[in-house]
């Protein structure tokens, strides 16, 4: 099933959005400004109360989740970093979340919680969250749409090895083509495969060098594991504005979201 | 008028894996070796590129990695009495081209024959007694025991990387592993792959009717793996496109992985592609092969002289070739006489079907080639069949190979074929079915054999090859019997619905079955029954050495390829070893 994005008051939007950072920097902490405290705001919208019950549509009860938290509190709510949409935040702390597979989005939230990708602000998030809340969490976002803004092109040969490593890789570096997992384009292939058009350049960026360093690693197969150890900064730089660049095919992605 | 090239020491005809391992180790011998193959050269990047390689309809349906039946047809007939036609399309089986052969659009499954595989006859007359084979069964002994082509199957397991788990280690028996597999002189270079669901509910059935659940032995990697000439293969993702297609994760074993790069980095091996073969040339007396005649790919004839040809083309084509070249007697089964052609068999495939709830989600989607979980319970002689009145057995595994949208739809018996009722069968079914495979043994009878057909010819005027057969009541009797245990394993599965498909009333040249075909240029201790020695050398051309699954004698209840491997380093190692001393006859007759 499709859920559209909730019709929430502009101004609502604008004063999540201020609180970014505050959140980035301790979880938690209400947030700054002007503004209400946010689970004020939250609850002036959604009410006080539990997960909705079985039965409710799952992105219903997923959209509880993003705005209040579920088991891990108002301070836990997604909205405040992902936004409503799951656009995310172009800094690379918070990737864009909206259209993701559902079941790629489910996974990290479990691996959030056992600490095979260790993290100190989703991870007490995602422990909070009880495995009916991932699921419909995750079933929310992948539903999203998001405005995209493509960010300049920068370096030309850049954006172009970028490309050319997405499609045939390097064979001589051991680094396979990316879209053999993640589909043409950075589409995504789901339950598994993120997509990767579209993704904030700088949290691309990062992950690749997390991978790259054995921090973020996988419990069955270091598929991403091997693919990074053969790249090169520049390969990283490149391979992330190249998909970054790339328009978000959320169609293609959300219609084949599970369940 | 054809040209003539400067002569080298080797020939290679045809380039998959026999044609990659034997050149690798003969050009490292000092030999000048040239490898002809009829098809394109292609490599991972850019030839199995995603998403192209994914096309279903391109690759499984219409089969572009496959020798064509435009330009190479085979005929067809079930008994020497009909008249055979060509296929004009392929089946029941999928002979590869181009570099790599069928090595490159293959499933992985990587077994070794059991010890009494190998004295099929011996073993039989010795447990049963004299009398016990039935007369019209043509087995025989190879002329080679397991415990002799041991190291070679642990070299080509490191070559590819297999991922399993051993049974038998020298003798001792391991927890996890195959306990009825020969012993084994060391652990798989990898471990296994990870157990599908339908795979764990199959093994927890199993186990629970007293059998010894296994992984199966995988040529699709596990994990990120250097073989012993330093090539790289990496970890394979399930993506469930392994048969039929290649493999754009350089992740499943073949022959431009393991072993060519080594070859080509060696000056003294020359790799030719676009060759296509059409004799090998004999001397006045027909005793010595003097090199191949082949037409390139401008269409030029070309003879290649050699010191020594070898015959490394998918295993019948061998035979094919042989027999219009007039190396060794064509068998006629009117006489007996001959046996170039004899001993053709192939492989009894009947699967079980175990239909689930909706709330049993298998996603079988997910999967590799090799990705199953396996009984070997009814193999070969590893049970009594004394009572039974068959020889013979075979696996039987729950595989996840993938669940593709064109091919991948089980439905229950009695649904209608085509309609809205089929459509709503398929959406019901798709992700709550399970597959049970039984792999089995096809031995051989007399009038199941290759030979020229008398009327049809390929695109350069060679005849095609014509394949007379069709399953001996006795590969019936045990593929029923076989098939019956996995119904049980089925039963226990906890599904709500079974179905059988079992052998056809005749043997089919039109439903896949399997890429298994044998025999015809058999490997024996007697010239008298066989084609090739125990070192597949031609009895009568002994500059000939022939290579792949044309040699096994009968055909045992595994996946070839592991012995093909294992066998193309056997030969290596003789010919280098003693051939090279003293070139002739490496078993006098």
């Amino acid at each position: 099933m499709r859920g559209r994005g909730p019709s929430w008051p502009a101004a609502l939007a604008l004063a999540t959005a201020a609180a970014l950072p505050a959140l980035a920097q301790q979880m938690g902490e209400p947030a700054r400004g002007q503004a209400p405290p946010l689970h004020e705001r939250v609850t002036r919208i959604t009410g006080p109360g539990s997960l909705p019950p079985p039965g409710t549509g799952l992105v219903q009860r997923g959209q509880y989740v993003m705005t209040s938290g579920g088991g891990a509190g108002i301070g836990g709510a997604c909205l405040s970093c992902h936004g409503v949409d799951g656009a995310g935040d172009p800094g690379g702390a918070f990737p864009r979340l909206a259209g993701q597979p559902a079941g790629y989005l489910e996974k990290t939230l479990r691996e959030y919680a056992d600490g095979t990708r260790p993290n100190p602000v989703m991870s007490p998030i995602a422990k909070a969250l009880s495995a009916e809340e991932k699921t419909a969490v995750a079933a929310y976002y992948a539903a999203q749409r998001a405005p995209y803004a493509r960010p300049p092109d920068g370096d030309p040969s850049l954006l172009q090895w970028g490309a050319v490593l997405n499609a045939v890789g390097s064979a001589e570096r051991g680094v396979q083509a990316c879209q053999n997992c993640h589909g043409p384009a950075g589409v995504g292939i789901p339950p598994n495969y993120p997509a990767l058009a579209g993704q904030h350049a700088a949290y691309l960026e990062r992950q690749l060098r997390l991978w790259r360093s054995g921090e973020r690693t996988q419990q069955t197969v270091n598929l991403m594991g091997t693919v990074a150890k053969g790249l090169t900064d520049q390969d990283i730089k490149a391979l992330s504005l190249y998909f970054a660049t790339l328009r978000p095919a959320q169609d293609a992605t959300a219609a084949a979201a599970p369940r | 008028m054809a040209t003539t090239l400067r002569p080298v020491d080797v020939v290679l005809v045809g380039m998959g894996w026999t044609g990659g391992i034997l050149a690798k180790e003969l050009s490292e011998a000092g030999l000048r070796v040239v490898g002809l193959e009829r098809g394109r050269v292609r490599q991972t990047v850019p030839d199995f590129q995603s998403p192209a390689i994914h096309d279903e309809l391109r690759y499984a349906v219409r089969h572009e990695l496959m020798q064509n039946m435009k330009v190479e047809p085979i005929t067809f007939r079930n008994t020497p009495d009909q008249e055979a036609l060509p296929m004009r399309q392929l089946g029941s089986f999928l002979p590869g081209t181009d570099l790599g052969g069928a090595g490159v659009h293959w499933n992985g499954q990587t077994w070794r024959f059991l010890p009494s595989d190998f004295r099929l006859r011996s073993h039989h007359e010795e447990r049963y007694g004299k009398g016990f084979i039935p007369e019209d069964l043509t087995v025989q002994d190879w002329g080679i025991t397991y415990e002799e082509l041991e190291p070679f199957y642990d070299h080509f397991e490191k070559v590819c990387g297999i991922g399993g788990k051993a049974g038998n280690l020298n003798g001792t028996l391991q927890p996890g592993g195959n306990p009825f597999e020969g012993p084994r002189s060391g652990e798989f270079p990898n471990p296994p792959m990870k157990q599908a669901y339908s795979g764990a509910l199959f093994g927890k059935a199993a186990a629970g009717l007293g059998y010894t659940p296994f992984p199966v032995p995988s040529a699709n990697m596990t994990r990120e793996y250097t073989n012993p000439y330093g090539a790289t293969l990496k970890p394979c993702n399930y993506c469930g496109y392994c048969e039929r297609f290649a493999c754009e994760h350089f992740a499943k074993s073949s022959a431009q992985l393991c072993v060519l790069p080594a070859a080509l980095r060696n000056p003294n091996f020359e790799l030719r592609p676009l060759c296509h073969v059409t004799r090998v040339n004999l001397s006045p007396d027909g005793k010595r092969a003097t090199g191949v005649t082949y037409v390139d790919g401008q269409g030029r004839e070309t003879v290649q002289p050699a010191e020594i040809v070898i015959l490394c083309a998918f295993g019948i084509n061998n035979v094919r070739l042989m027999l219009w070249s007039g190396i060794g007697q064509a068998y006629d089964p009117a006489t007996g006489q001959g046996n170039v052609g004899r001993n053709y068999s192939y492989q009894t495939m009947s699967s079980v079907n175990v239909f689930y709830p909706e709330d049993v989600r298998l996603n079988q989607f997910m999967g590799a080639g090799a990705l199953g979980t396996a009984i070997d319970d009814y193999n070969g002689d590893n049970f009594d069949h004394g009572p039974l009145g068959f020889l013979g057995g075979g696996y039987i595994a729950a595989y996840t190979t993938g669940l593709r949208p064109i091919q991948g739809h089980s439905v229950p018996e009695g649904t209608p074929r085509w309609g809205a009722e089929w459509k709503a069968a398929v959406r019901r079914h798709y992700n709550h079915t399970a597959g049970i495979s039984v792999h089995g043994s096809s031995y051989t009878r007399p009038t199941n054999y290759i030979s020229l057909d008398p009327t049809y010819r390929d695109a350069f005027g060679v005849p095609a090859m014509r394949i007379t057969y069709d399953f001996p009541e006795n590969d019936r009797k045990m593929s029923d019997f076989v098939t019956d245990r996995a119904l049980e394993i089925g039963k226990a599965m906890g599904g709500t619905q079974l179905s059988a498909s079992r052998l056809d009333k005749r043997y089919s040249i039109v439903p896949y079955q399997t890429t298994h075909n044998t025999g015809g240029a058999i490997m024996g201790a007697d010239p008298g029954s066989s084609v090739v020695n125990r070192y597949l050398q031609s009895w009568d051309v002994p500059n000939v050495f022939v290579q792949g699954a044309c040699v096994y004698p009968q055909n045992p209840g595994y996946n070839p390829t592991g012995t093909v491997g294992a066998l193309a380093y056997w030969t290596a190692k003789a010919i280098k070893e003693r051939y090279l001393k003293d070139p002739g006859p490496l078993v006098r007759a």
